[in-house]
């Protein structure tokens, strides 16, 4: 009892000094509020009698836990899960006691049971806010994941241009349907393909005389100003007839090429070479009839299929990719009619011929690899696969200038051709 | 029904019983016969008759109307044939004559006139005008080629 007074004399104590001590001569209507405040604590005191009738309980021990509720103040306290749990205990205790107590005790008690309860109430809100509050957080951590993947997926789809685009306004580009061109062609080039040792059932002739044949003719396509596609369509078309008719003198060697060359042509030129001049080029050593007999020979034995892919057609659409400029594209297409004359280079399919030649070129320009993944998406190849290939290229363009076969190195070492020949090859990728 | 049955077979039995009451009466019968046998005989002699008389005169008449159409179509015939003949002679003479004078009216046209075979193979200007040459490609003019591309390889 004596305790509890002296902690109701400390309260009041310090709040009335303090006041008077800060506005020392007009203390009268400060003291008007400091009732205000009192009179709110005199409430609060007005309210502590209820403890009392515990006290006067017989349990002691009751009495004592009573006793320890009081210096904690409850209304000035926040509200934490802690005190939350202590209210839990604290209600049960009182419940407990309800039974035990007087009807108008158990009134009392009641209300207070009622106003803890409203406390329960107001606490669960703050656990479902919590929930609802981690809840949001996984959202938003779940959306910036989702964003982070989608951002990936931009950048690859990113990365790979549409490069025909800026031709969407010629109708000559044909941009609805030229990918599927290109797949026709990409299925379909393994016909125009030749086993890589086809000579090997030749009797008179062999891969040197190819070599010094395909040599001669790109000179012929040259001085005779013929389109690119041509000397292609001419090559293809030779390789093809021997690889069938394996029994060609090599007298006749010369003949089935100046054929060739005039049916690539006649299916690719404007305007056809004449047939007198064919046989001027080969120093008259056909005749006329010769020629046109083995026209009607070559025709027939290939059955007249005239329009399968070459590496011309291959590159036309890989160069594109690569966004190239015509320093890039002229050193492409020596480094690939280098693989023309070379027998070696049968092994590997048109459109791999192509790549690997724009990849061999643009490393030699830039110095180091590259491979976008623009040109990879469109020619189907990475940059692995071409690696095998392009060192090939690699060391025909270190011996392009050597020996007799010079007809490729002679062409491409002309300002009409920009002087591709004179790069200096690179090396790097060999090693 | 079966009331209308009996009723059916009274009728007959009447019907049997009535003529078996002139059966005694002889005499009544045999006029009857005799009736019937009569008529019978006069028509089949009057048939007779009627038909014998009635057919020989018929084909008498016929074979003589016979024999007198068998002339008169015989000469018709022929004359009418002989008629036919002369008339196509004629007609297709007349056809001859005018085909012969119409056929160059027909096809002369002025200024469309197809020059006879003779004149044709004659008149060599002729053929030239009407039968122009086909139309050549035209190609490009043979190239200088330069000395050192004329190889023979092999």
């Amino acid at each position: 009892m004596g305790g509890s007074d002296e902690n109701r004399h400390g309260v009041i104590g310090p709040m009335n000094r303090q006041q008077g001590g800060l506005r020392g001569g007009k203390v009268i209507p400060t003291n008007g509020q400091t009732r205000r405040a009192l009179s709110n604590i005199n409430k609060n005191i007005i309210g502590a009698p209820v403890y009392p009738c515990a006290v006067k309980r017989p349990f002691t021990e009751k009495n004592g836990i009573c006793n320890k509720k009081i210096p904690p103040v409850p209304v000035h306290r926040p509200v934490t899960r802690k005190f939350a749990a202590q209210l839990a205990e604290n209600n049960l205790q009182i419940h407990k006691e309800e039974t035990k107590k007087p009807d108008l005790i158990s009134n009392e008690a009641l209300d207070r049971i009622i106003t803890d309860v409203e406390e329960g109430d107001f606490n669960e809100p703050m656990f479902v806010q919590h929930t609802e509050a981690m809840l949001e957080e996984i959202d938003k951590m779940e959306g910036i994941e989702m964003q982070d993947s989608n951002d990936i997926d931009a950048e690859v789809e990113e990365s790979v241009m549409d490069i025909d685009s800026c031709d969407k306004n010629n109708p000559l580009s044909v941009v609805e349907y030229i990918n599927d061109i290109y797949c026709f062609y990409k299925k379909n080039e393994c016909r125009s393909c030749v086993p890589p040792n086809y000579m090997e059932n030749q009797h008179d002739i062999n891969e040197r005389m190819r070599g010094i044949l395909f040599d001669w003719l790109i000179e012929v396509h040259y001085k005779f100003e013929l389109m690119e596609e041509t000397l292609y369509l001419t090559i293809n078309l030779i390789d093809r007839f021997l690889a069938v008719h394996q029994h060609i003198a090599r007298k006749k060697l010369q003949l089935v090429g100046v054929t060739a060359m005039l049916l690539a042509c006649k299916y690719e030129e404007v305007s056809v070479p004449v047939v007198d001049d064919l046989i001027l080029i080969s120093d008259k050593a056909y005749t006329r009839t010769e020629i046109l007999d083995m026209e009607k020979l070559m025709a027939n034995t290939l059955q007249f299929n005239f329009c399968l892919p070459t590496p011309y057609v291959f590159m036309r659409r890989f160069l594109k990719a690569a966004q190239s400029d015509k320093k890039l594209e002229l050193l492409s297409f020596f480094m690939i009619e280098l693989c023309l004359v070379e027998y070696e280079m049968l092994q590997y399919t048109p459109s791999q011929l192509a790549a690997s030649a724009i990849y061999t070129a643009q490393s030699t320009l830039k110095g180091y690899e590259d491979w976008s993944k623009t040109s990879e998406f469109h020619s189907g190849y990475t940059e692995e696969a071409l690696l095998e290939c392009s060192r090939k290229m690699v060391g025909l363009h270190h011996k392009a200038g050597t020996g007799k076969l010079t007809g490729v190195h002679r062409k491409y070492n002309t300002s009409k051709f920009g002087y591709a020949a004179r790069i200096e090859p690179a090396g790097f990728l060999l090693l | 029904m079966e009331q209308e049955e009996p009723c059916e077979a009274k009728e007959t039995a009447s019907s049997s019983i009535e003529p078996k009451t002139p059966n005694p009466n002889v005499p009544d019968s045999i006029p009857a016969i005799d009736s019937d046998s009569s008529l019978s005989e006069e028509e089949i002699v009057t048939e007779k008759d009627r038909g014998i008389v009635t057919l020989s005169p018929l084909c008498k008449q016929r074979i003589d109307s016979a024999s007198i159409s068998d002339c008169v179509l015989v000469s018709d015939d022929e004359i009418i044939e002989s008629l036919y003949q002369n008339l196509l002679r004629v007609i297709l003479s007349l056809q001859q004559i005018q085909s012969v004078a119409v056929v160059p009216e027909i096809w002369c046209f002025d200024g469309c006139k197809t020059p006879p075979p003779s004149s044709r193979n004659l008149d060599s200007n002729m053929v030239s005008d009407t039968c122009p040459g086909a139309p050549m490609k035209l190609t490009k003019i043979s190239r200088n080629i330069d000395s050192g591309l004329r190889r023979k390889l092999f």
